[in-house]
């Protein structure tokens, strides 16, 4: 058994067989399975967040345990990737909406201002993350994941664990809603 | 104006985390250390031993618990009848001061002390006997009140003596200010003034110089140096105020703006000094913002800020009549403004807001 935090070589082995051996107790298996999705998860929380802070560390770690935990629940034919990226929108979800809470609790928005002299590209997503952060966190986790992380509409709802027709009608509403407070045409 | 999917193409290029082989070394460490401790802890859990001992323990917290609700029930109802914990009774010449971070009450031989609420932003206490000296740490944001026989003191941050007796209470400000409120008026007290007043009802307190010495009240008569007492204003009951904000709000919330101003402006006019000025102030200026008078937006938060400037909004009235003054269009007044906010409340949570208006 390896010693969690050394240096492992890079596994060009499938997933699949990562999944195996990691059930069967090979840790090195399972730290070879993590480090290939890391980076991708980290940059779909980095999105769902609309920050790249310590947030983004803590709730990476926590979906990556959290799937250690269950991996033995991930069925035969499901990859291991989509799966691993649920767990992580879940987390997200759950730290979005005890943001929301604790905003509406002390009526204080956190107020993205870009420094002086910004690009014009900074002052606008900026301005974009502003009208998200309002967003109901059932609205924007759909909305971030077809729009800006370029989900489809199946793969949204499986992510957000809802229908086809709420994804669609969530994304359609925020839309609107980050538009007008955008002023967008 | 950029389109929507425009803006959110961007966002995606800019939201890509800037996740190294530090960060990912150090998540994995983390994972794989707390996947370590489940799996041990798991194995652990299923010996016979093991398993007793959690079983003990579930007991153990649940009669805990149980005894925790049974205690905060009780002292619940004690409180309810007032019998409030004591936290202050020395004996003799033993003190014994109560220190928190932002106050201390420090007793002059015997006194009573309860504490009625303390969460932060609001300390009320009870003195009903004896003399104690207070020293309140200076913070806008948060009201600090102690209640001696039928009068209250409310303060903001200042040191100052409170001594109640049978007959009379005493106020008195080494530093700072504090206001004393009774029944019928309220008086602002300063450093190296003080006030005594007496607790049954029917008797006028005695000014200076009269043939009774011993009491010294707020009076428009000329006081002596050492005892210099300035009246306020009346307040207004609250049968005239209340019904009026009430009023006012229900104007607003149907979109009747300019009654709900109207209202508001008479409010203000009439409330003076009153601690619920400020109240009325703020919301007139939000009113004057939402109808696109930004003039008078700014003016009523200005009003506000300077009128009651140690109230829990002045920081934020200061900081709206700045964002009022750039949608105004008096750039230089906004900014002065935003730079008098960034020097009065360094802390304040509006600083990056004000900082964008001097610096945009």
């Amino acid at each position: 058994m390896s010693k969690p935090g050394s240096p492992m070589a890079p596994c060009a082995r499938p997933d699949e067989d990562l999944v195996a051996l990691a059930i069967g107790g090979d840790q090195r298996a399972l730290a070879a399975l993590f480090r290939a999705h890391m980076r991708h998860v980290a940059t779909v929380v980095c999105r769902l967040l609309g920050r790249d802070d310590g947030e983004v560390d803590d709730i990476v770690q926590q979906s990556f345990i959290q799937a250690a935990a269950r991996l033995t629940q991930l069925k035969a034919n499901d990859k291991f990737r989509p799966w691993v990226v649920s767990i992580a929108v879940r987390c997200c979800w759950k730290s979005l909406a005890k943001r929301r809470r604790w905003w509406r609790w002390t009526r204080d928005y956190e107020q993205m201002v870009p420094n002086a002299g910004a690009s014009i590209d900074a002052v606008q997503t900026a301005a974009l993350l502003g009208a998200l952060d309002r967003l109901p966190t059932d609205e924007r986790v759909p909305w971030v994941l077809h729009t800006v992380q370029g989900e489809t509409l199946p793969e949204v709802a499986r992510l957000c664990e809802i229908s086809l027709a709420t994804a669609k009608r969530r994304i359609a509403r925020a839309h609107a809603r980050v538009r007008r407070r955008l002023g967008d045409s | 104006m950029a389109k929507l999917e425009d803006r959110a193409a961007r966002a995606k290029q800019e939201l890509t985390s800037a996740w190294d082989s530090t960060r990912e070394e150090r998540a994995l460490f983390n994972v794989m250390a707390a996947h370590k401790r489940a799996l041990s802890s798991a194995a652990g859990a299923t010996t016979g031993r093991h398993r007793l001992w959690r079983w003990f323990g579930g007991v153990g917290v649940a009669v805990a618990t149980v005894a925790l609700i049974l205690v905060a029930s009780r002292i619940g109802e004690q409180n309810k009848r007032g019998v409030a914990q004591i936290l202050v009774a020395p004996t003799g010449e033993s003190h014994l001061p109560v220190r928190t971070a932002v106050w201390q009450a420090l007793p002059i031989g015997v006194a009573r002390l309860y504490v009625e609420a303390d969460d932060g932003r609001r300390v009320r206490l009870r003195q009903p006997a004896g003399k104690v000296e207070y020293d309140v740490k200076p913070s806008p944001e948060r009201n600090f009140s102690v209640r001696a026989g039928d009068v209250e003191i409310r303060v903001r941050g200042t040191r100052f003596t409170v001594e109640s007796t049978d007959s009379w209470v005493e106020v008195r400000v080494s530093r700072g200010s504090v206001e004393v409120f009774e029944s019928t008026r309220n008086t602002l007290l300063r450093g190296g003034e003080f006030l005594r007043v007496p607790t049954w009802r029917g008797a006028d307190p005695v000014i200076p110089g009269a043939s009774d010495p011993r009491f010294i009240a707020p009076s428009p008569a000329p006081t002596s140096a050492s005892v210099r007492v300035r009246p306020h204003p009346a307040k207004p009951t609250a049968d005239i105020v209340e019904p009026a904000l009430l009023k006012a709000d229900q104007a607003r919330k149907s979109g009747d703006l300019s009654t709900a101003a109207k209202i508001l402006r008479g409010m203000a006019a009439r409330v003076g000094n009153d601690p619920r000025g400020a109240t009325i102030w703020f919301t007139l200026g939000r009113v004057e913002a939402q109808r696109g008078h930004y003039d008078a937006s700014a003016r009523a938060f200005d009003h506000g800020w300077r009128a009651h400037p140690d109230d829990p909004l002045a920081a934020d009235a200061l900081a709206e009549s700045a964002q009022s003054l750039r949608a105004a269009g008096r750039i230089d007044a906004a900014r002065a403004a935003a730079r008098r906010y960034l020097d009065r409340f360094a802390h304040g949570g509006q600083i990056h807001r004000m900082r964008a208006i001097i610096d945009p």
